[in-house]
């Protein structure tokens, strides 16, 4: 799944939005800059993002669930809310890597490679968020939500 | 509906963020074991080895062969790098390893001769005592070291002549209130000129596999009026065959010579015999072990020579070149110029290699490889040499540099910057090959005409003859129709 997720955050290659570097320490590139046997951060925070998108989808849909938040507006508001997150934790898992000196330091890492990183997974959280919500299927046993979609009402 | 959906989500994002892998567990492990005692004892290693045995955490595959089994090697460089990142004092050394110091469990016999012919009267008599404590500091450190079974006593010249077999540590003691001009007169033999090819001779003729022979001289050639070149190049060829002889008998032999240098007080005899008589200079002189690899590996590892009152200047190493081994070593990632994948740089394969496109480095490719070679018995000197180095493609460059910086822990535990470059870049198998050949600091420490010694300058700090004398003890060992690699290091190269 590592090299799935690697894919994934950089874009199949097209979008660089940071740098080979950094994505070779998510890969797991450890600190004596021997092999990828440190932590392999692409999967970790790849499930993470997973899983956030999926809890946010059914806090909206299926535990919250209520005729007051079944806007559009309330959609992009948990959208907001996730995206956040995801930046976050994408963001400060390699800031904290950097500020400690926990990476190999034969690469080149730095605050924007952070920035990049975060944009990339709260982008992945969005485009999850609207694929899951937009299924009919998954929000048909949502007894409020089950026509709230990032477009409608 | 709702508390269940809640509760999966919760139990899944909790499961997938405090999962700790096996190498996880290892670590930490480890780090317990080094906190006890700052170090890894046989047990600890053992229950070290079993974890990453059995299991298969992708960061237990550097450690691991082919056949799946543990390389005790890397997983101990491993482990210390990870203590030294966790700032726990501690060395490879201090890790527990099967195998290690087993090469001096067997215990030899040490035969000291040290020549005392005429020319060597200008080192005892000077006023400095530095030949002398040296001689004692030496001789002591042999006496006292473990594996040293008998230490015997001779002086050499157109003879052996014994001093003290079993010397005790007052034998060693009476052994340097002797070394004078008078002393070396009453022990007899040819003094009047040296023939280091029959000394040499004598030495190697005697010698067993359980000896290590140990000869102290300054090596000046006597020509004796001959024509030198002449001269020298016979000897050349006389040790030659006296050391092709001594390996036919012995294959595992090796010679470590160590050049010092002394204060010199007293009549040099130039290549004419001609004397120079009140001749005072700093005058190098040399101590050569002969023995097994081993037992050269053993005696330099403890740096018994190197913990005397002067130490030594320069050091070599010249030993059978069989089977090249191969050094730890590693590929960086960067510097670099030109760009590469560092996906498969553990296994030593640098792929998706791009030459440089800027102006400044337009379709340069370079890359540094770092290297380990604190476990080689050669001067860590001769490795920075690159006229010492043998690359498969000539279109390389090579630069080498030591590794002096310690608090980096990508170069922890490596000796050796070896920085290649090339304009011409393909798919290729790269071979650095270390050969063995006289390296550069003989020819400098070597002159052909001794006779202005007071007045030329530098020439003081020179043996007449010494590229004759160790070319042919290192053509006996390294022929020159052959490569004669004593290390390799391979990497391939992909586009």
């Amino acid at each position: 799944m590592l090299e799935v997720f690697a894919k994934i955050y950089e874009w199949f290659g097209l979008i660089p939005f940071y740098s080979k570097d950094m994505g070779d320490h998510l890969r797991g590139f450890d600190v004596t800059c021997t092999d990828y046997i440190a932590t392999p951060w692409y999967s970790y925070i790849g499930w993470i993002m997973v899983v956030s998108t999926l809890f946010v989808f059914a806090l909206q849909y299926h535990i919250v669930d209520s005729s007051r938040y079944n806007k559009a507006k309330h959609w992009w508001l948990f959208a907001l809310g996730l995206v956040l997150l995801n930046f976050l934790i994408a963001f400060a898992i390699p800031y904290n890597d950097i500020q400690d000196g926990e990476f190999c330091n034969q690469l080149k890492l730095n605050i924007s490679d952070c920035v990049g990183f975060g944009f990339s997974n709260a982008l992945w959280s969005l485009i999850l968020f609207i694929i899951v919500s937009s299924i009919p299927v998954f929000r048909a046993k949502s007894t409020n939500c089950r026509h709230t979609t990032f477009w409608k009402p | 509906m709702k508390f269940t959906v809640l509760a999966s989500l919760l139990f899944a994002l909790l499961f997938l963020t405090s999962c700790e892998s096996d190498l996880d567990k290892f670590n930490e492990q480890a780090l317990n074991f080094a906190k006890n005692d700052g170090s890894i004892s046989q047990q600890e290693f053992e229950v070290l080895v079993e974890t990453a045995q059995n299991s298969d955490d992708r960061g237990f595959r550097p450690f691991k062969t082919e056949a799946g089994e543990i390389d005790y090697a890397k997983l101990a460089d491993y482990l210390a790098k990870r203590f030294a990142r966790e700032q726990i004092e501690m060395d490879v050394a201090d890790i527990w390893q099967p195998g290690a110091g087993s090469a001096l469990t067997n215990k030899f016999n040490v035969n000291v001769f040290l020549e005392n012919s005429a020319s060597m009267d200008g080192y005892v008599d000077a006023n400095s005592t530095a030949f002398k404590a040296t001689m004692l500091d030496l001789l002591t450190n042999l006496e006292n070291y473990p594996a040293t079974d008998t230490l015997n006593l001779n002086y050499i010249n157109s003879t052996i002549i014994p001093v003290k077999a079993a010397a005790s540590k007052t034998d060693v003691s009476d052994f340097y209130q002797n070394l004078n001009r008078g002393n070396f007169k009453s022990q007899g033999g040819k003094r009047g000129s040296s023939d280091i090819g029959e000394i040499l001779s004598q030495i190697l003729n005697r010698q067993t596999s359980n000896e290590l022979s140990v000869l102290v001289s300054d090596f000046v050639f006597s020509p004796g009026g001959q024509n030198a070149v002449k001269y020298l190049e016979g000897q050349r060829s006389l040790i030659r065959s006296e050391f092709l002889a001594a390996r036919q008998k012995n294959p595992d032999l090796a010679v470590a010579i160590l050049q010092g240098q002394a204060q010199f007080e007293g009549t040099y005899y130039d290549l004419n015999n001609k004397p120079h008589a009140k001749f005072a200079a700093e005058r190098p002189y040399y101590v050569w072990l002969i023995g097994t690899v081993a037992q050269i590996q053993s005696v330099l590892d403890a740096k018994i020579l190197n913990q005397t009152r002067s130490g030594y200047t320069n050091t070599l190493v010249i030993q059978p070149a069989g089977e090249a081994t191969r050094p730890a070593f590693k590929v960086l990632y960067s510097p670099k110029i030109g760009q590469f994948d560092a996906k498969s740089l553990a296994q030593g394969v640098v792929s998706d290699a791009q030459a440089a496109r800027d102006d400044r480095n337009k379709g340069v490719f370079e890359f540094n490889v770092a290297a380990n070679f604190s476990k080689s018995m050669q001067d860590a000197g001769y490795f920075l040499d690159s006229t010492n180095y043998k690359l498969s493609d000539p279109d390389y460059r090579l630069r080498v540099r030591p590794i002096t910086d310690q608090n980096d822990v990508s170069l922890r535990g490596f000796t050796h910057l070896l920085t290649l470059r090339t304009t011409n870049l393909k798919d290729e198998k790269l071979q650095i090959d270390v050969v063995g050949k006289v390296p550069g600091w003989v020819y400098a420490s070597s002159s052909e005409d001794d006779t202005q010694i007071e007045t030329a300058a530098d020439e003081n700090d020179k043996t007449l003859g010494l590229s004759y004398l160790i070319e042919g003890v290192s053509d006996a060992f390294y022929p020159r129709s052959q490569a004669n690699p004593l290390y390799t290091i391979p990497i391939t190269i992909k586009k």
